[in-house]
């Protein structure tokens, strides 16, 4: 299948400093409401519209760019809902909350707040679910499904850090919370897709492994492999739960870098937990 | 009859399987929905003080019982083990096809039946047992982990998470796995199991009727919550006929759309279910005229009833096509509901024998369509198209053909 090009991407990550070790989440805290409506929104959403704005920013195009039937929207998320969830079931139901249980709503405040109305997918799962989101994105781009195809993830973890820290098989590292979202076009080369059950051990592979941030990893090592002096072919790996998955493009997806002057969202100080084959790392 | 090459005339039904408020398995499950059976019944799995309503769609505790015995796995996870494995068997794959399978999942709820328990019991102090097992059981990923471990499916493996229309979304994402040739087999579904939260949720917005639902009657009041899991064997037409399968459907088309309207109301006037009604038939080349019947999303509330009937009108015409709700016999089954009604319709189309609308005694006049008022009734239709919506507007529509056409 046709490789997609990369014409934009927004990353939002939680600063995190190398002592990060004794701080098991990182937040990215709310981002300011713009209107009522948003008011009432749970950060999640907040963290997923502002994403959808920093993509927009490096690309330098305007909201009416992404608008309309052409755009599909795709997002993966692994945990992005616990928080909702528990606050709903702790406020002892009430209705404004209810649908934000659903990890639904924050793509469909982004299709709201940007008129998206093309295909349309939700997948969870940690970062293979996020490779299978741009690979998804790709076949209908491929196909003529529509113009272009964003890849949206958002991860929180502040509200059930409690959680996470019983189940700490879950998150062995320190969790820090991002989002993302990525513009895909039609581009040049081939994509390949890659599932099966992870090896153990990866002989070739270095992986340093900082630090957690779940469904968006993927886009977080798109970023850092963007921010290459000459980044070529990309392999994006992704291991969660005993399945491994892999992104592998013939060519450089970057069709229109514009990586030169714009400001990353966050200081990162800590490698999160990137995926990025050690060709690319 | 003009008939256009369907985009997906290559992906057909060959296994199906189920669990559900009639009890496990397929037989089970059709012959409550053709006898107009309604399954709706005093809640007993969570606890029901103070709400609004006070029934459910469970899935009998003597059929929950039946099923094989699967340790540390959640009450949804069971239900989905069963009745994807019925799916398989019903398939009767080859060893190859069976392993190469994509598994694709609708879920939402996961294990929050158990989540809940032990979150009230662990979190807030109750007791403490130090398990965290819950927690692992409790996201609804498990469910295609599960799967795939037990089953021993090796292919591709997705779950979605588009709330009431997950099921669904499943169908037509499985189909185009096929279609785009990164497999040849797939077997795909959704479940949810009753968990409080979602009691608590549509209580909160007033949605739930305190009566067994009643779709598209004039003085329907709300929706019954129900629980369930199906699966359906989608193959490659060539190899099903290669190894002799059975096929007891084609799935002729999908339509997937967004409203990009709000979080939980359907647009004012259906934009985004016409548009995936009428990507559906387009990508399964035929026209309004040529199906016979819609499995409608049919919730039973006030504004989803009144809006699915306007957008049926824009695509139908009045009266253009027959209508019925499967909700009205095993409630709304969340992320189970897509796959629990394309099992209906592709029975219905096998049997001939379109399942009812149970409840419906008085039909609401400004719903103009024949909405098969509480009996089966026989028809021979060659094609049907089975809708499902869920919260933030996502829109699915299945278009499915006669296995023998």
């Amino acid at each position: 299948m046709q490789g997609p090009a990369v014409r934009g991407l927004g990353i939002l990550l939680a600063e995190a400093t190398t002592d990060g070790e004794a701080q098991p989440v990182w937040s990215l805290g709310r981002p300011a409401p713009r209107d009522e409506r948003q008011r009432r929104a749970s950060r999640e959403c907040l963290l997923g519209l502002a994403a959808v704005e920093a993509m927009l920013d490096d690309e330098g195009a305007p909201r009416e760019a992404i608008a309309g039937e052409r755009t599909a929207l795709v997002y993966a998320t692994a945990g992005g809902y616990a928080a909702s969830n528990r606050s709903f079931i702790e406020g002892s139901g009430r209705s404004i909350h209810f649908a934000y249980t659903a990890p639904a709503v924050v793509p469909a405040e982004v299709a709201i707040q940007f008129g998206i109305t093309g295909p349309y997918a939700i997948f969870l799962g940690g970062p293979p679910a996020t490779l299978r989101a741009i690979w998804h994105a790709s076949i209908l781009l491929d196909s003529g499904s529509c113009d272009r195809a964003l890849v949206l993830a958002v991860e929180t973890f502040e509200e059930c850090a409690d959680l996470y820290a019983r189940g700490h098989r879950l998150a062995k590292r320190p969790l820090v919370e991002a989002a993302g979202c990525l513009w895909l076009e039609p581009g040049r080369g081939d994509l390949v897709f890659e599932s099966r059950g992870a090896s153990r051990r990866r002989p070739g592979h270095a992986r340093a492994r900082g630090a957690e941030t779940f469904g968006c990893e993927p886009l977080v090592a798109l970023d850092q492999w963007r921010r290459a002096p000459a980044p070529g072919p990309l392999v994006l790996t992704g291991v969660w739960r005993g399945e491994e998955a892999r992104l592998v493009w013939s060519e450089a997806p970057s069709a229109h870098r514009r990586i030169a002057g714009t400001k990353p969202q966050s200081t990162v100080r800590m490698r999160p937990g990137i995926a990025v084959d050690e060709r690319q790392a | 009859m003009t008939r256009i090459a369907s985009r997906m005339s290559g992906v057909v039904v060959s296994g199906l399987g189920i669990v559900s408020p009639f009890g496990a398995g397929l037989k089970a499950f059709w012959t409550g929905l053709a006898a107009g059976t309604c399954a709706i019944r005093a809640a007993t799995l969570v606890e029901t003080d103070g709400f609004r309503s006070r029934i459910a769609a469970e899935v009998p505790g003597e059929a929950m019982a039946a099923l094989p015995a699967a340790r540390h796995r959640s009450r949804a996870d069971r239900m989905a083990l069963a009745a994807a494995s019925e799916a398989l068997a019903d398939a009767d794959l080859g060893a190859c096809e069976r392993e190469a399978a994509a598994l694709v999942v609708g879920a939402v709820g996961g294990g929050m039946y158990e989540g809940e328990s032990w979150y009230w019991r662990e979190v807030r102090g109750e007791a403490s047992s130090g398990r965290t097992r819950a927690l692992r059981s409790i996201l609804p990923f498990a469910h295609a982990e599960t799967l795939g471990f037990r089953l021993r499916l090796h292919g591709p493996k997705e779950t979605l998470v588009m709330a009431c229309a997950s099921g669904g979304a499943s169908i037509a994402m499985g189909a185009d796995l096929i279609h785009d040739g990164a497999v040849s087999t797939a077997l795909v579904g959704g479940v949810d199991a009753l968990t409080r939260i979602c009691f608590m949720g549509f209580n909160s917005l007033r949605l739930l009727d305190p009566e067994p639902c009643r779709p598209f009657a004039r003085d329907r009041r709300g929706m019954s919550i129900g629980e369930a899991a199906a699966f359906l064997v989608l193959e490659d037409a060539e190899q099903c006929r290669a190894r002799g399968g059975r096929i007891y459907a084609r799935l002729l088309g999908s339509g997937m759309s967004t409203d990009a309207h709000h979080v939980t109301a359907p647009h004012p006037e259906g934009e985004g279910m016409v548009r995936a009604m009428e990507l559906a038939l387009e990508s399964a080349g035929l026209g309004p005229s040529e199906i016979g019947y819609v499995n409608a999303h049919g919730t039973g509330t006030l504004q989803n009833d009144r809006i699915e009937a306007l957008a049926l009108r824009r695509v139908f015409g009045d009266g253009g096509v027959l209508v019925s709700s499967t909700k009205s016999q095993v409630g709304h089954t969340m992320a189970a509901a897509g796959s629990v009604e394309a099992v209906a319709t592709v029975l219905a189309l096998q049997h001939g024998l379109l399942p009812p609308t149970a409840n419906l005694v008085n039909p609401d006049p400004e719903i103009p369509f024949d909405c098969l008022a509480r009996e089966a009734r026989p028809a021979a239709v060659a094609a049907a198209l089975s809708n499902s919506f869920g919260f933030g507007g996502q829109n699915v529509s299945l278009v499915f053909g006669r296995g023998e056409l």
